[in-house]
C-alpha cells in the first residue's frame, strides 16, 4: 500500500510530479524499486497500525495499515533509510534493502506520551500534556499478547497501574475481588471506583451476592463479565482531582473502559485459542495436617499426639481425589475494517474456565459490534457499541467448600479410628475422617450463576465550527442475573450440610439497569497564537436500579433434588431500588505556548439518595501542567528528553446509599400469620454525599533519550463529611445504624513508575517496569462518635481516629501458666490436656497501643494489631527480547503492610482443637488465648503481605513463512504460567499453623466498605499454565 | 474578543439553555420509587390502629422467642452441642457485650434479645402514643388495643428487667435494671386499667400475671402474692409461632432440635418428674459425636411458647407467702399442684427450705419455657456451670446476666 505523505493536496503532487520528471535520468540510474515490511511494537510484538514511514532523502512515505504493513515503490538507490513515526512510540530508523524481501521494524512505546489521547469527562480530546493528574492506562491488548487470555478481567489491572490494587481475589472460578485507588476513604460505603465502557456508566458491582457462592466469602464482581479481548484500552482517574467533573460517585476514581473499533482498511480478521491446565498445587503439604490426643492419653507425652492429613488418608484409603485438574480453554474471532466514512468491529468469544473440582467452572460467551460513521468532512461522528456477554458458571461454594471440611477435618476429641457415634466420626465411620461434608457429598449441591448482559453506547460527536465541538452520549448497561442453590435432600440421613440437607432450593434474579445521558461542549478560543483558552460545560443524567427476587423452598418431601415449590416451607423475597443523579459542570483551561496548562471546574450535582434537608453538592476544582522539557533552556537537554511538572486540587463525591436518609418501616408477619410492620431504618434528613478532596502533585520524566520512563507522583486525599455508619444503639429500637455527615478520613501516598528501556538491539532485548505506591490511611476524625465496631463475632475491627479504617484490636497474650486439665469418663483418664491459667497481657491504652506493661488477662486493654488494607503495593516486571521473534516476559507482583483475620487457623487452634500446638502446650500464648471468648480471631491473624511470581510467560512470533501456507500475515504463539510460587511471605504460619494463600481474603456483600478482615472458607489461587495461538488474516 | 454565532452554534447554545433550564427543576428528575419501604409519615393512620397493635404484638412474640430460647439456653437446662459461633457461645456462658449475634441479633437470626426486646418495647410506646392521640370516634375498641399496646410492652421491659445487667431507653443514660421492673410496674398498671376499661378478661389476667411476676422480681412480695391470686387457675396465655417467616419460629425448637446446636443438660434428663418434658433424640446432635437429648414441649417450628399462666401465678403466689414467712401456705400451694400431676407432697419445715423447695419446683414446672430459670439463677445467685461444656471441652465464660451492649455504650 502506498500512500503520499504530507501530500494532502493534488497541488501538491502535482509539485511532486514534476519533481519527479526532473530527476527521471538519476532514477533511472538508481533503479527505483520497492520496500515493503511490517512495524511492530517491540514489547508486544503487534502489528502497529497508523504509523508514518518516511525515506530518508527522499519525499516518499507511506502510512502503516492496520496489520502494520506498509509498503514504498519508486524507492531510489539500492537502500533506503526509513524513519519510523507514531504518537506515543520511539522514533525508529532502518537500513531497507531496496527490492529486498520485507522488513520488520519494531518500534518502543515512549516512556511517557505527553500527546497520547485519554478520556476525562469533557467532550473534546484530551491530551495528556494538559492534565495535572496522573492518568493509569493499560493496553489490554499489548498485555493479553504478552500473557495469553486471564482468568479475569481484574487479574490484567491488578499489577499493571501504581495506586491500583485488586484484592480479595479467590480461586473459585466465577469469584472476584475489590478494586481499590489509592485506598478506602469510605468507612461505610463502596470503595469501588466508577466504571465506564465506552462513555456509559456501567455496574461496578464488587461483590454481586450470588446463591452460586453463598457458602463462602467470595462472590463475583461485575467487572470481570467483560471479556479482555474487545478491549482497546483501560484508563484509571484515580481520584477526585481527576475525576471531579464525574462528580457524585467519583470519589473512588473512574476507570474508563474503551472497546476496540475498526480502522480504514481491509477487512482484518484476528483468531485466538487457548487451553491449559488449572490446578491446586500440593494440596496435601499446603493445607496443614491436623492433630489430635489419643483416648487416655497425655499431651505431655509427644507419642500420644497423633497426626492425621486427611487429603493422605483419602488416599491411601482409595478414595477419589479431592481435586481435579481443570482444563480451561477458548477462543474467538474478530473482524474490523472498513472506509473512512463507515468503519466495523465485530467479535465473538467464547471461553471455558474450570477450578480445581469438576463442579467448577464457567462458560463465558461474548460478543462486541462496534459500527463508527464519520461524514465526509468528518464534522460528525457516531460511534455505536454493543456488547453481550452470556455468561454461566457453577461456584464452589454454594454450600461451604470442601477446603473449609480439609481444615476442620479431625477435630478433638473424637478423631480416632471408631468416634462415638459410628455412623459419621472416626475415620472408619461414614465421614471418613471428615468432620462434616466430604467430597462426594458435592453430588448433591448445585449452585448456579447465569448473566445475561448488554452494554450499549451511542456518542454522537459534532464539530460544527472549527473551535467548537459536542458531545452527546447515551447507552445502556443491563445485567440479567440469576443464581441459585441447590441442596439435594440426603436420602441416607447422613446431612452433611446439616439442615440444608433436608432439600432446599434458594434462588435470586437480580437485574440491574444503569443508563448515561451525557451532554457536553468545548469552545477554543484563540487568544494569540500563544494563548488558547477551552471552555468547556456540560450535563448528565445517571440513571440506576436494581430489582431482586428471592424465592426459597427448604424441606423437600423427598430425597433427591426439588426446586423451589418443594419445599414444605417457602418464602420469598422482592427488592427495588433506584437511584437518579444530575449534574451540571463548566471548566475553563487556558494553554499557553501549548507546554503550560491551567485548568478551573466546578460541577453540581442533585442526587435522589440526599437527605430531603440537602439540595445540592458542589465539586470545584483546580490543575496545572507545566511541559517543562519544551522550554527553550531544556529543549536541547541531552539527558532530558521529556519533562513535565503538574499538580491539581479537587473534589468529588459519593453519595450515601439509597434509602440511609428515610426513616422507614417494613412489612413482618405477626401474630397468627397476618400482617403488620417493624422498624426497619432509623433515617437521616441532613443527609448528603461524602466529599472526597484530593491534592496530587507529580513529574513525568522522560531520560536518556527516552530510555527510562518516571511517573512519580505524591497525593493526599481526604474524605471530609465523610459518612459514618454509626451504630445504632439497640435500645432506639430500630436495627442497624445511622448514616451521618460527620467523619473525616485521609489517605496520603506515593506513587511511582520506573520504565527502563536497557537493551534495544536487532538481537536482543531487554525492558523493566517497575512500580510502588505507599498509602498511609487514617481516620482523622469521627466526629464525635467513639470507636466504632466493624467487626463481627471474634472479629475485632474498629473504626478508631488516628488509626486504618477498620483496624484490628485484640488483647495482647503474653504469658500463662500451663497445667494439666484431666478429663475424666466413668472415672476412667479420657484425656490429660494442657490448659492456661494465670493468663497475662500487654497492658497500655485499651483500642490504642501497648506499653509493654503486663496485667492480667481479664482487664487488659484491646491494642493494636494491625490494618486491613495495604499500605503498600506494586511490581516488578521485565521483558527479555531474543532476536525478533522471541519474548520472555515475567511479572512479579507484591502487596503488603496489611493484617488479616484467617478463621480457617483460628478455629483449629480453639474450636476444633486440632492444631498441634493447641493440643501440645508448647506455646503458653497459645493456651492462654484458649481461655478468651475472642481466641478464635486472635490466633488467626496474619501478617498477608507477599510478593509472588505471578506470571511467567515466553511468546513466540512466526515466521512469515510458517504463515504464508495459512494466508495468514501475523501468527504468535504463547506459553504462560500464572501464580507459580511465593518468593515471599511476611508470615506463613501462625502458632505453627500454615494459612494457605495470602491472597485469600473475604469478598462478600455484606462488608460495604471492603474492610473486613475476616477469611474463612475460600478457595486459594490456582496455579494455572496456559498456550494460546492467535493469527491475523 | 467578539465571535459571530452562525445557525449550528446557536442550536448548540439553545441546547445548553434547555438543558440548563431542566436542571433547574431537578425536584422531579430525582423523584424515586421505594416499593416496599414504609416511611414512618405513612403509619400515623387512626384506620392503622389495629395493624399497629399487632405489629406490637408480632414484635414482641419474636423477641420472647428468642429471650425464652436464649436464656433457656444460657441456663443450665442446656449445653452446647456444636461448634460453630456464635451459635456455640450462647450455651457456654461466652455471650459477651460485644457479640452482635446478641446485641443486634433480629427476629430473624439466632436468639438475638437486646434490639429485638427493644424494637418490641418501643413500637408499644410509639402505638400507646397514637393511640392516646386519637378518638373513640377514630378507633373502635381503642381501650382494648390500648391495654394490647401497653402489656405487651410492660413484658418486654419486665424481661429486660430480669435478665439484662443494666439497661438503657431511647439511647439515653445506663440505668439498674430494676429501672425495667419499674417501668414494667408502671406499664403492666396501665395495661390493667384499659384491660378493665374494655373489658378485656384475656389482657387483664396477663396484665396480672405480668404484674405478679414483676412484683416478685422487686421483692414486693405482697402485692405479688395478691396480684397472683387474682389470676385464673385454669388461665394459660401462649405466645403464637408459625413458620411463615422465621421471626415466628419457636426458636428453641428449631436450634435446639432441629438444628441439633444444643443438647438438654444431663441434670434434666432424670429428674422423674412429668413437668420436665425430655426425651433422647436418638441421633447425634450437630457435633454427631454428643447425643441429642430435646425437650418435648415443643414438637416443631410452629409449637406455641407459654407467656403466662395460672400455673405459673400460683408458684409466683406460694413463693410470694413464704417469702413473707408464710411456709405452710406457701407449701400448700405448691402441693396442691403436685397432687394434680401425681407427685407425692413436699415437706419443708423451714423458710429456707421452703424457697429451696418452690425454686425447685419452678425448675421443673417452668423448665425450658419463659426465661424463668435464668430468673431463678440471678435472683438467688444459683451456681452456674463452670469449668467446661463436658461435651465440647471447651471452657465456660463467665456470663450470667446479659450484659449491657457495647454497641449501647458506644453507638449513637
Amino acid at each position: 500500500m502506498t500512500q503520499p505523505l504530507l501530500f494532502g493536496s493534488r497541488r501538491t503532487i502535482g509539485a511532486l510530479l514534476f519533481l519527479t520528471s526532473l530527476g527521471a535520468a538519476s532514477l533511472a540510474r538508481a533503479q527505483a524499486g520497492t520496500v515493503s515490511g511490517t512495524i511492530v511494537d517491540a514489547k508486544s510484538g503487534l502489528p502497529l497500525p497508523d504509523v508514518t514511514i518516511a525515506v530518508a532523502g527522499t519525499q516518499l512515505g507511506a502510512r502503516s495499515g492496520t496489520r502494520g504493513e506498509f509498503r514504498l515503490t519508486n524507492v531510489p538507490g539500492s537502500t533506503a533509510r526509513l524513519r519510523a513515526t507514531r504518537i506515543g512510540y520511539q522514533a525508529a530508523s532502518l537500513d531497507a534493502r531496496v527490492g529486498g524481501p520485507p522488513v520488520r521494524l519494531e518500534m518502543a512505546e515512549l516512556a511517557i506520551k505527553l500527546d497520547a489521547v485519554v478520556v476525562t469527562g469533557t467532550a473534546g480530546e484530551v491530551q495528556t500534556r494538559t492534565l495535572g493528574n496522573a492518568v493509569g492506562r493499560l493496553e489490554v491488548k499489548n498485555s493479553l499478547a504478552i500473557t495469553g487470555p486471564p482468568v479475569k478481567l481484574q487479574d490484567m489491572l491488578s499489577a499493571s497501574i501504581p495506586g491500583v490494587r485488586i484484592m480479595r481475589a479467590s480461586g473459585n472460578i466465577g469469584s472476584g475481588g475489590t478494586t481499590r485507588i489509592r485506598g478506602s476513604g469510605s468507612l461505610s460505603l463502596s470503595n469501588e471506583p466508577l466504571i465506564y465502557i465506552d462513555g456509559v456508566r456501567s455496574n461496578n458491582q464488587a461483590n454481586a451476592f450470588s446463591f452460586a457462592f453463598n457458602g463462602g466469602q467470595e462472590q463475583p464482581s461485575r467487572i470481570n463479565d467483560l471479556n479482555p479481548e474487545e478491549i482497546e484500552s483501560i484508563e484509571v482517574l484515580k481520584g477526585p482531582s481527576a475525576a471531579t467533573i464525574y462528580g457524585t460517585e467519583a470519589s473512588n476514581g473512574v476507570i474508563q473502559i474503551i472497546t476496540k473499533r475498526g480502522r480504514t482498511g481491509r477487512p482484518t480478521w484476528e483468531v485466538h485459542a487457548d487451553a491449559g491446565a488449572s490446578w491446586l498445587y500440593d494440596a496435601a503439604n499446603r493445607y496443614p495436617s491436623n492433630f489430635y490426643l489419643r483416648r487416655g492419653g497425655d499431651y505431655r507425652n509427644a507419642a500420644d499426639i497423633k497426626e492425621f492429613n486427611v487429603i493422605n488418608f483419602q488416599k491411601e484409603r482409595g478414595f477419589p481425589d479431592i481435586f481435579t485438574t481443570g482444563k480451561p480453554w477458548g477462543g474467538g474471532t474478530s473482524i474490523s475494517g472498513g472506509t473512512d466514512q463507515l468503519r466495523y468491529y465485530f467479535s465473538g468469544d467464547y471461553k471455558r474456565e474450570e477450578g480445581a473440582v469438576d463442579y467448577n467452572w464457567q462458560n463465558k460467551f461474548a460478543t462486541r459490534s462496534n459500527l463508527s460513521y464519520a461524514t465526509n468532512d468528518a464534522k460528525f461522528r457516531a460511534d455505536i457499541s454493543l456488547g453481550t456477554v452470556r455468561q454461566r458458571t457453577r461456584g464452589a461454594s454454594g454450600v461451604q467448600p470442601i477446603t473449609t471440611s480439609i481444615l476442620w477435618a479431625c477435630n478433638f476429641p473424637w478423631c480416632e479410628p471408631t468416634g462415638p457415634d459410628t455412623t459419621k466420626t472416626g475415620w472408619n465411620g461414614a465421614g471418613h475422617g471428615f468432620q462434616f461434608y466430604r467430597p462426594e457429598d458435592y453430588f448433591g449441591v448445585e449452585g448456579f450463576d447465569i448473566v445475561d448482559r448488554a452494554t450499549f453506547s451511542l456518542q454522537l460527536n459534532h464539530r460544527p465550527l472549527s473551535w467548537l465541538r459536542h458531545r452527546l452520549t447515551v447507552g445502556p448497561d443491563i445485567t440479567n442475573n440469576k443464581s441459585s442453590q441447590l441442596v439435594f435432600r440426603d436420602p441416607t440421613g447422613y446431612n452433611p450440610f446439616f439442615a440444608q440437607s433436608l432439600g432446599q432450593k434458594q434462588s435470586q434474579i437480580f437485574r440491574s439497569t444503569f443508563f448515561t445521558t451525557d451532554y457536553g461542549a468545548n469552545a477554543d478560543w484563540n487568544i494569540n497564537p500563544n494563548f488558547v483558552a477551552t471552555t468547556s460545560a456540560g450535563v448528565q443524567y445517571y440513571y440506576k436500579q436494581f430489582e431482586r427476587q428471592v424465592s426459597q423452598g427448604f424441606e423437600f418431601p423427598v430425597p433427591g433434588p426439588g426446586n423451589v415449590g418443594s419445599g414444605a416451607r417457602r418464602d420469598a423475597l422482592e427488592e427495588f431500588q433506584e437511584n437518579k443523579t444530575f449534574g451540571v459542570y463548566g471548566q475553563e483551561q487556558l494553554a499557553w505556548k501549548n507546554r503550560l496548562f491551567l485548568t478551573g471546574a466546578m460541577r453540581a450535582d442533585g442526587n435522589s439518595a440526599f437527605g430531603a434537608n440537602f439540595d445540592a453538592a458542589y465539586y470545584p476544582k483546580l490543575s496545572a501542567s507545566w511541559v517543562l522539557s519544551e522550554e527553550p533552556f531544556l529543549a536541547e537537554n541531552k539527558y532530558i528528553s521529556q519533562l513535565k511538572l503538574r499538580g491539581a486540587w479537587g473534589r468529588a463525591g459519593l453519595q450515601p446509599d439509597v434509602f440511609s436518609a428515610l426513616q422507614t418501616f417494613k412489612a413482618a408477619v405477626g401474630p397468627l400469620g397476618l400482617g403488620g410492620v417493624t422498624p426497619q431504618n432509623f433515617g437521616n434528613p441532613d443527609l448528603k454525599p461524602e466529599i472526597g478532596e484530593e491534592t496530587e502533585i507529580g513529574v513525568d520524566a522522560g531520560l536518556f533519550n527516552q530510555r527510562i520512563g518516571l511517573e512519580l507522583t505524591w497525593y493526599n486525599k481526604d474524605v471530609n463529611d465523610a459518612i459514618i455508619s454509626a451504630p445504632l444503639r439497640p435500645s432506639r429500637g430500630f436495627p442497624g445504624v445511622q448514616f451521618l455527615n460527620i467523619g473525616k478520613t485521609r489517605n496520603r501516598g506515593v506513587e511511582l513508575a520506573v520504565d527502563l528501556a536497557a537493551l534495544n538491539t536487532p538481537q536482543w532485548g531487554l525492558d523493566f517496569r517497575g512500580t510502588i505506591a505507599t498509602n498511609d490511611s487514617k481516620i482523622v476524625s469521627l466526629g464525635g462518635v467513639p470507636p466504632t465496631f466493624t467487626g463481627g463475632s471474634y472479629v475485632q475491627q474498629y473504626n478508631i481516629e488516628g488509626f486504618a479504617p477498620s483496624s484490628i484490636f485484640y488483647k495482647k497474650v503474653v504469658s500463662s501458666t500451663v497445667v494439666p486439665d484431666t478429663t475424666l469418663s466413668g472415672g476412667a483418664v479420657l484425656f490429660i490436656l494442657p490448659r492456661a491459667t494465670n493468663v497475662m497481657c500487654e497492658g497500655g491504652t485499651d483500642l490504642g497501643r501497648g506499653d509493654g506493661s503486663v496485667v492480667p488477662c481479664a482487664t487488659a486493654p484491646r491494642l493494636y494489631y494491625g490494618r486491613p488494607t495495604p499500605s503498600y503495593n506494586g511490581s516488578f516486571n521485565g521483558t527479555v527480547r531474543f532476536g525478533a521473534r522471541t519474548r520472555l516476559f515475567a511479572l512479579v507482583d507484591y502487596v503488603g503492610g496489611h493484617h488479616a483475620i484467617v478463621g480457617d487457623v483460628g478455629a483449629q487452634h480453639t474450636f476444633f482443637r486440632n492444631s498441634r500446638s493447641s493440643i501440645a502446650g508448647d506455646d503458653p500464648v497459645l493456651q492462654g488465648w484458649r481461655n478468651d471468648a475472642n481466641g478464635s480471631g486472635a490466633t488467626g491473624v496474619f501478617d498477608a503481605s507477599f510478593a509472588r511470581l505471578r506470571t511467567v510467560s515466553l511468546t513466540y512470533d512466526l515466521p512469515t513463512s510458517w504463515l504464508k501456507g495459512a494466508s495468514a500475515t501475523r501468527g504468535s504463539i504463547t506459553f504462560a504460567g500464572e501464580n507459580l510460587m511465593f518468593l515471599w511471605r511476611a508470615q506463613e504460619t501462625a502458632y505453627g499453623q500454615p494459612w494457605i494463600d495470602p491472597e485469600l481474603l473475604p469478598n462478600n456483600r455484606g462488608d460495604a466498605s471492603g474492610n473486613g478482615a475476616y477469611t474463612q472458607e475460600s478457595w486459594p489461587q490456582l496455579m494455572r499454565f496456559r498456550t494460546t495461538v492467535r493469527f491475523t488474516f | 474578543m467578539t465571535i459571530a454565532m452562525n445557525g449550528s452554534a446557536r442550536r448548540v447554545v439553545a441546547a445548553l439553555t434547555a438543558f440548563s433550564f431542566v436542571a433547574c427543576n431537578t425536584d422531579r428528575i430525582l423523584d424515586v420509587d421505594f416499593p416496599g419501604q414504609i416511611p414512618t409519615d405513612q403509619i400515623g393512620d387512626p384506620a392503622l390502629a389495629a395493624v399497629l397493635v399487632r405489629s406490637v404484638i408480632g414484635d414482641f412474640e419474636c423477641a420472647y422467642s428468642n429471650y425464652m430460647s436464649g436464656s433457656s439456653v444460657h441456663s443450665d437446662e442446656y449445653e452446647t452441642s456444636n461448634s460453630n459461633v456464635p451459635l456455640a457461645n450462647w450455651g457456654e456462658r461466652t455471650i459477651t457485650a460485644d457479640e452482635n449475634d446478641y446485641s443486634i441479633g433480629t427476629c430473624e437470626g439466632n436468639f438475638g434479645m437486646n434490639l429485638t426486646l427493644h424494637t418490641a418495647r418501643f413500637q408499644s410506646e410509639e402505638t400507646s402514643k397514637k393511640l392516646a392521640a386519637w378518638t373513640d370516634q377514630q378507633v373502635a375498641g381503642r381501650a382494648s388495643l390500648q391495654a394490647q399496646a401497653k402489656i405487651y410492652g410492660a413484658y418486654s421491659y419486665l424481661l429486660m428487667g430480669e435478665g439484662f445487667c443494666q439497661v438503657a431507653f431511647d439511647g439515653a443514660e445506663v440505668q439498674p435494671s430494676t429501672a425495667a421492673l419499674t417501668l414494667a410496674e408502671t406499664k403492666f398498671g396501665e395495661g390493667i386499667a384499659f384491660a378493665q376499661a374494655a373489658n378485656n378478661t384475656d389482657m387483664l389476667m396477663l396484665a396480672r400475671v405480668g404484674m405478679a411476676r414483676t412484683k416478685m422480681d422487686l421483692k414486693k412480695w405482697a402485692e405479688a402474692a395478691t396480684f397472683a391470686s387474682q389470676v385464673d387457675t385454669l388461665y394459660n396465655k401462649n405466645v403464637d409461632r408459625g413458620q411463615e417467616s422465621n421471626r415466628r419460629w419457636n426458636k428453641l425448637w428449631r436450634l435446639a432440635e432441629q438444628t441439633g446446636a444444643y443438647t438438654v443438660a444431663t441434670a434434666y434428663r432424670d429428674m422423674n418428674d412429668p413437668r420436665v418434658l425430655v426425651k433422647d433424640a436418638g441421633r447425634g446432635a450437630f457435633n454427631s459425636e454428643v447425643r441429642l437429648w430435646v425437650t418435648t414441649k415443643y414438637t416443631s417450628l410452629v409449637s406455641p411458647m407459654r407467656l403466662a399462666s395460672g400455673i405459673e401465678a400460683n408458684l409466683i403466689r406460694a413463693e410470694a407467702l413464704i417469702q413473707q414467712n408464710q411456709v405452710a401456705q406457701g407449701m400448700a400451694l405448691l402441693n396442691a399442684r403436685r397432687a394434680k400431676v401425681g407427685l407425692t407432697p413436699l415437706v419443708a419445715l423451714t423458710q429456707a427450705d421452703a424457697i429451696t423447695a418452690v425454686i425447685d419446683e419452678r425448675r421443673k414446672e417452668l423448665s425450658f419455657e419463659g426465661g424463668h430459670r435464668l430468673n431463678d439463677l440471678l435472683r438467688y445467685k444459683i451456681t452456674w456451670k463452670v469449668g467446661s461444656n463436658p461435651f465440647t471441652n471447651r471452657n465456660y465464660g463467665t456470663t450470667t446476666c446479659w450484659p449491657h451492649p457495647t454497641r449501647e455504650t458506644l453507638g449513637v
